[in-house]
């Protein structure tokens, strides 16, 4: 073989090798380009990660944009099991465990079990803590970065037994994991209620895990209130980085409640029932010219950023509503009397000074109704019979009327309809039809002075409006305002009848004006006209029929008469250190308007007569 | 005399190769400069898709941010710890006796409340987040040929 074959087949060979290396790589690159959905290696276009845009909840604030309900950044806490076989790593290990479960309290069994297990198995990531919050992510972080710098335990465990102080900016600051291999931390956000127990049963609350709103607001505007936590498949190719999720943010609620008034009204309410050893209550205070709710009590009431605790699961789950007692119903009992009446003066069969001579009794349908004392009353006008809350004599008006006539008023005044309260939860109350097979002539005279009927309160407030805003009656609303993308939606005024007429108002406002003066009423206040009148109802228990012994005690009452700006609804249920609801229910009337007079500015009437000339 | 100077060059087989080699020349420039600018480009969109990326990240820890202020701000004013503080201070709720009502003239103290924004006049929002108002043209032929192919997918 000469020198130049030789040559001939070197340079043969390198070529063919050369061929074969750029022939490779460009199978490669094809079978990549191929095989880009089944193999290891995707597409570049497709490389991403999820990625959620942080949307909040929207606010719940009060008239004075006090907040009621917002929000809060807890974090989900994720510890990596995986890949630990040294003895330092298994040591590693064990001590996230640990720490887990003490800064975090983890009582989940299953997990529990999960982190105190030896040998501990190889895991992938394991979320520890669902919700830490910023202090107790710090705490942990704090004890991990400690073991990391080889502080001994003895020594954190001394700096720890003294308060930590977390400034404003540690407070706020979004805390960031990345730095530490086997913990991450993920922010997002829960809703939060700084006021705890304040109107908790208006604002009701929102379920953590499936983020839904559970009664009150949060369950009626849970659509609007809610924050779209957008999670997509976020491109790393700077392209397409446009198509990132943008926050979605729930719109905010401003309510018309007074946060202040609430306040006041609900330490009167729970003062009241501790002290008449009450089972529960409602108060409410409407401004009966636009139907405005600017506070509603209820107690007992839960703390909402605590839904879950035992202690509250009595209000939270009972089947009869008891989350808000005054979208609740009951029998009312005598401040029913004051629609009759209404009812019987609009229909002109009854007038003011009306003789009517009381027996002590009266038979109706065959069941013999009587007094509250048991007594007869002889001669008495219609403003005396109110005055001294005589059931045989308004039975006796109910008859005048007639059931057809007495059961449209009473329709008319909204019984048994739902009065559109922006409220989840609300009752319809339950009041029979005159026609109805299981109806007897006796109920008209039970339900005229407001037993064998069931009524919410705030059915309640919405027809004595009639009264108190000449004969207009409005719908009681709670909802202010809805902000949302820097717009306002306000819901107007609504005007839902005239169940009464000007005159008749005005007539039974006059009556019910005398009747609170001359009973030289605890509901009074010096200074104010009001008229009100008070209520006491037995309670039917099933089996025992009604029993005198347990009440519903109530007040309605209204003020000023010639310019009325409030409306108050009370109700305190079983109290046991009266049955009375001239006792129980009017002081509570009168405490709750000395409070309202000065927070709404409403001066005594001379002073406002004065003030107005 | 014009002509044949003409024809002497052209068919000059030095000229006809330096015109071949001048042409090859002239696209390679032209490509690289458009390569460049390519490249320019390109360099310009990662590094503003980078930014908006973290600028998107910022927003995220902004909301978090904003929560966690507003969180705090509430939880100083809490209604309790404003009544506690109050009482610290000296003060005690009033009793009706004890308010005097001094007349403004044009000023009436009511329990209205005023929001300042806007009162939506807004038509009926139309939703246009729709896939036809992002996609390019050549995304659009992309996606029918995907679905005209899909039912020959595995054949």
């Amino acid at each position: 073989m000469n020198e130049k074959t030789t040559y001939n087949w070197r340079f043969s060979t390198i070529a063919v090798l050369f061929s074969l290396f750029g022939l490779a790589i460009i199978v490669q690159m094809v079978r990549i380009q191929l095989t880009v959905n089944s193999g290891d290696l995707p597409s570049p276009s497709l490389l991403g990660q999820w990625e959620t845009a942080a949307s909040r909840r929207g606010l719940i604030l009060d008239r004075n944009g006090h907040l009621l309900a917002g929000n809060q950044t807890v974090y989900a806490v994720d510890v990596n099991f995986s890949d630990f076989y040294q003895p330092d790593e298994i040591k590693e290990v064990k001590m996230l465990a640990d720490l887990a479960i003490e800064v975090f309290g983890i009582n989940n069994q299953y997990l529990l079990e999960f982190l105190q297990q030896e040998p501990r198995p190889l895991t992938k990531n394991i979320t520890v803590e669902r919700f830490a919050s910023q202090e107790g992510l710090l705490n942990f972080l704090a004890l991990v970065e400690n073991y990391y710098a080889g502080i001994p335990r003895e020594l954190i465990d001394g700096e720890q037994s003294e308060e930590i102080d977390v400034s404003l900016e540690e407070r706020v600051e979004v805390i960031d994991c990345s730095h530490l291999i086997r913990v991450s931390c993920t922010p997002h956000l829960i809703r939060s209620y700084p006021e705890g127990k304040l109107a908790s049963n208006i604002i009701g609350f929102v379920m953590r895990d499936t983020k839904q709103g559970q009664l009150g607001i949060e369950e009626k505007y849970d659509s609007t209130l809610f924050g779209n936590d957008r999670t997509l498949w976020a491109l790393w190719d700077p392209h397409k980085a446009d198509q990132a999720p943008d926050p979605d943010h729930g719109a905010n609620i401003i309510l018309t409640i007074d946060s202040v008034l609430q306040a006041d009204v609900e330490n009167i309410l729970d003062k009241t029932i501790k002290k008449t050893g009450a089972l529960a209550g409602t108060v409410i205070i409407m401004n009966p010219q636009n139907g405005e709710i600017l506070a509603m009590a209820s107690s007992p009431r839960a703390d909402i950023n605590q839904y879950w605790s035992e202690d509250y699961l009595d209000i939270i789950n009972n089947h009869e509503n008891v989350f808000n007692y005054a979208i609740k119903s009951y029998e009312p009992g005598s401040v029913v009397k004051v629609l009759t009446m209404a009812a019987a003066l609009d229909a002109g069969v009854v007038e003011p000074n009306t003789e009517f001579i009381d027996e002590g009794e009266i038979e109706i349908g065959g069941v013999t109704i009587k007094n509250w004392n048991e007594k007869a009353w002889g001669p008495q006008n219609m403003t005396s019979c109110l005055q001294n809350s005589l059931n045989v004599c308004l039975a006796w008006v109910a008859t005048e009327l007639e059931s057809e006539q007495f059961y449209n008023y009473f329709q008319d005044f909204g019984f048994g309809q739902m009065t559109g309260i922006e409220l989840s939860g609300e009752a319809p109350g339950l009041v029979k039809s005159y026609w109805s097979p299981d109806y007897t002539r006796s109920e008209l005279g039970t339900n005229a002075f407001g037993q064998g009927i069931e009524i919410t309160p705030m059915q309640m407030v919405k027809a004595i409006s009639a009264i108190a805003n000449h004969g207009e009656m409005v719908a009681p609303r709670i909802v202010h305002s809805i902000l949302d993308d820097g717009y306002r939606y306000t819901p107007p005024k609504t005007v839902v009848g005239h169940p009464i007429t000007a005159e008749t108002a005005q007539t039974l406002t006059d009556m019910l004006q005398e009747s609170l003066q001359n009973e030289t009423s605890l509901a009074l206040v010096p200074g104010y006209s009001l008229a009100g009148k008070t209520g006491t109802a037995e309670i039917y228990v099933p089996g025992q029929g009604y029993k005198s012994t347990a009440t519903n005690t109530s007040f309605v009452g209204w003020g000023p008469t010639d310019d009325p700006q409030f409306l108050v609804y009370v109700w305190i249920s079983k109290p046991s250190a009266s049955i009375w609801g001239s006792e129980i229910a009017a002081p509570v009337f009168r405490k709750v308007v000395e409070k309202l007079v000065i927070h709404l500015g409403i001066p005594p009437d001379a002073v406002r007569v004065a003030l107005e000339e | 005399m014009t002509e044949s100077l003409n024809q002497a060059f052209s068919n000059s087989p030095r000229r006809q190769k330096l015109q071949i080699i001048g042409n090859v020349f002239m696209a390679i420039v032209i490509a690289a400069v458009m390569l460049v600018l390519y490249l320019v480009v390109s360099a310009r969109v990662v590094s503003v898709g980078r930014q908006l990326q973290q600028a998107k990240d910022e927003i995220d820890q902004l909301v978090y941010q904003g929560v966690n202020y507003r969180n705090q701000i509430a939880q100083l004013s809490r209604f309790d710890v404003m009544e506690e503080k109050a009482k610290e201070m000296g003060f005690r709720p009033p009793y009706p006796g004890e308010v005097f009502y001094v007349p403004v003239p044009g000023y009436k103290l009511g329990p209205e409340t005023h929001v300042e924004i806007e009162q939506d006049t807004r038509p009926a929002v139309i939703n246009v987040n729709l896939l036809e108002y992002h996609q390019s043209l050549f995304e659009w032929i992309g996606e029918q040929m995907n679905n005209i192919l899909r039912p020959f997918e595995g054949l």
